[in-house]
């Protein structure tokens, strides 16, 4: 599931899910499972010791979280719980601001919508669900660029190329 | 670097020291991750800065997030990655005091040049690093002897809903002046239009950075040398003659030099020149060199605290394509005392280049993360902008960067503490436009506008002011030929030299000011006495 990670098998587990339901596949899209957004996650902790810190205790209270949610199941784990109750403490974490989910928000959309080198946005599936063709990389675009610089007026003596200028 | 080039191709031979390394266009990779990660910036733990709103309160380090993006450290500077916005400021940005009477919290005062003295300058930056734009269909011009050296650079979709919304509030639409080729030009490519482009060096030379305009002029004289990797610690002043000898630098390897030099030009940016010169205090200058009017630091400017303003329209506006701004209004510039703020600027809408993380964490969706977010990503992309509104910021002499008693560089320099809380005029302005941009979008057939408001300023990329130009040696720290009314070989060249921020981008003025500055070095030999 990840590359070699200093991190508890059931770390890995708690954030994986986490990072799962911040970028849902629910609605039968590509989400942050089918990117692989969690290898993007777990090679940006790789170098940064206090980052590692941070995110085992967001996994610690994830758990410890998901045994209040479900006190049915003695020992339930975040990853364990129904999708829908991995976001009820989900919301609660951010609404109490805290900052190791907003680091794990921040770094998921990086590697659901970043450039693939990076390890997340597998295949460009990132890219594709909003429409992204990526960078172009040396080819360009001619215009028009949008519906809106195809259908507006220009401004006197610009053409549809925008430079098009008579007097010069 | 343009009064390096000029210098070096009057005769002189010039060595231009700079903090970074010199990258070239094949760096230039369409990477949002590594932008996001500081491909062209040091990171907050390597140069450090700090903030505080006033000197009542201890400061704090600024986050990467203000502090990214706040000027580049590589051999050409923030030309590398702007947006490259070439404005010439008008010819009431250099009279501010005299035009609006004096105002309380301000330091106001007029430039000790007008605009008549810099058009030359500013006809020449325009020809020597190529702007597009259209002086014919640009109503508020100043007074100009030649049409801009190209047309206006592609319309993108941005552009054309300026226009329509400016249109049907009747106001006058015009191209933005941009340092970005619309046709091939002195050797450099035309624009590809490939998005990635504010923040991103360009990978064919399209846009004015100084690598692809000055810097290439100045090496073929064969009297141009560049040092990258090489940090200033200090300039050193000959106590007996109170001349600059020159300036210690350190190299990559973090060995000591002295480089000597008749003449030493500053150029480091906003915030790092007037650090610089505090941290070149010695015995006969110990409150930092040039600094005799204590004004060294203060008086800096970061332009209104302007509110981003996002829009989402019906159709597709494929903002990844293209360059940013392309069509702006000009109709608001001037003062109007109706609105509650004296002085002005304008709005630009923009392409957003191609960067969807950013666009994740903008504030236009229901939600951050989750199934709504998600949705909303796929929705928005495709048709959304968001306009920046810069705005001319008013001087306050309390405003300013010092020393921080703390915080060290990796070299175990003082950093730059910054102290900062802007004008209400500028808060003022700042709310207005905003409103003006959600007023455009709006008319423009926007189906959602989101207005964030105006930010508390820590820093931004537009620093100015802080080693102020004047007549008057006591309320000023450089002469009208940016010399230090100190020290007769030191000269500043960046934007710190300011007297006032205009409402509009600097760069253009900065380069401008910088030739005559090399012009008037050259015709004097650099002889303070004549």
């Amino acid at each position: 599931m990840s590359p070699a990670s200093p991190l508890a098998p059931g770390v890995v587990a708690a954030i994986t899910a986490a990072v799962e339901r911040i970028i849902p596949s629910d609605d039968g899209l590509p989400g942050a499972r089918e990117a692989g957004t969690i290898n993007f996650v777990l090679g940006e902790l790789g170098d940064a010791p206090p980052r590692v810190a941070s995110i085992i205790q967001l996994a610690l209270t994830l758990d410890a979280a998901a045994v209040t949610a479900d006190p049915l199941r003695p020992g339930c784990s975040f990853a364990a719980l129904s999708g829908e109750q991995q976001d009820t403490i989900l919301l609660t974490l951010e609404t109490e601001g805290s900052p190791e989910l907003s680091w794990l928000v921040e770094t998921t959309m990086e590697g659901f919508y970043g450039d693939p080198r990076h390890g997340g946005n597998a295949n460009g599936v990132g890219w594709e669900a909003i429409g992204f063709p990526g960078p172009t990389g040396g080819s360009g675009y001619e215009p028009p660029f949008g519906w809106y610089d195809a259908n507006e007026p220009n401004l006197p003596g610009l053409g549809p190329d925008g430079t098009t200028d008579p007097t010069r | 670097m343009p009064a390096a080039v000029r210098l070096a191709e009057k005769g002189f031979r010039v060595v231009v020291l700079e903090r970074g390394p010199w990258m070239s266009r094949r760096d230039f990779i369409e990477d949002e991750i590594l932008a996001r990660r500081g491909l062209l910036w040091p990171t907050v733990e390597e140069e450090p800065r700090t903030w505080r709103p006033t000197d009542a309160v201890p400061a704090v380090r600024l986050a990467t997030s203000v502090q990214l993006f706040s000027n580049a450290m590589v051999v050409g500077g923030s030309t590398v990655h702007y947006s490259a916005l070439a404005w010439r400021f008008r010819e009431s940005d250099f009279r501010v005091l005299s035009e609006e009477g004096a105002v309380a919290g301000a330091s106001l005062a007029d430039w000790p040049i007008d605009y008549t003295e810099m058009e030359p300058y500013y006809d020449q930056a325009e020809r020597l690093i190529g702007v597009s734009g259209s002086a014919a269909l640009s109503p508020f011009e100043p007074p100009r002897q030649h049409e801009y050296p190209l047309p206006p650079v592609p319309r993108n979709s941005a552009g054309a809903i300026l226009e329509r919304g400016a249109r049907a509030l009747g106001l006058h639409p015009q191209p933005v002046p941009l340092g970005i080729l619309s046709r091939d030009y002195d050797g450099r490519s035309r624009c590809m239009a490939k998005g990635f482009c504010s923040s991103y060096g360009c990978p064919n030379g399209a846009r004015a950075s100084t690598t692809e305009t000055f810097l290439p002029k100045g090496l073929a004289t064969g009297r141009l040398e560049v040092r990258a990797n090489s940090f200033v610690t200090r300039v050193v002043q000959d106590p007996a003659t109170g001349r600059a000898r020159g300036v210690e630098y350190l190299d990559d390897s973090g060995a000591l030099h002295l480089q000597e030099g008749d003449i030493v030009i500053l150029a480091a940016g906003g915030v790092e020149t007037p650090r610089l010169l505090l941290n070149s205090a010695s015995a006969a200058a110990p409150d930092g060199l040039a600094n005799s009017s204590g004004l060294v630091g203060r008086n800096f400017m970061l332009h209104s605290p302007g509110a981003t303003v996002y829009a989402v329209f019906p159709e597709a506006v494929d903002g990844h394509k293209g360059t940013e701004a392309t069509r702006t209004e000009m109709d608001d510039y001037a003062t109007d005392t109706s609105r509650g703020f004296i002085r002005g600027g304008f709005i630009h809408p923009r392409a957003h280049g191609g960067e969807p993380v950013e666009l994740a964490g903008r504030p236009m969706h229901p939600a951050k993360w989750g199934l709504a977010h998600k949705r909303s990503m796929r929705e928005t992309w495709r048709h959304y902008l968001f306009s920046h509104v810069t705005g001319e910021s008013l001087p306050v002499e309390a405003n300013g960067v010092d020393l921080d008693p703390q915080v060290k560089d990796r070299f175990g320099l003082p950093v730059a503490r910054i102290t900062y809380t802007a004008h209400d005029n500028d808060v003022r302005l700042a709310t207005w436009f905003a409103g003006r941009a959600v007023e455009i979008l709006e008319a423009a057939g926007a189906s959602r506008v989101v207005n964030n408001g105006p930010v508390i300023r820590k820093l931004h990329n537009h620093q100015m002011g802080a080693t102020r130009m004047g007549n008057d040696a006591s309320r000023s720290v450089v002469d009208r030929w940016c010399r230090a009314h100190d020290v007769p070989n030191l000269y500043v060249t960046d934007s710190s030299v300011f007297v006032t921020s205009a409402g509009l981008n600097p760069s253009l003025t900065i380069q401008a000011n910088a030739l005559r500055v090399a012009d008037r070095i050259a015709a004097t030999r650099g002889d303070p006495a004549s």
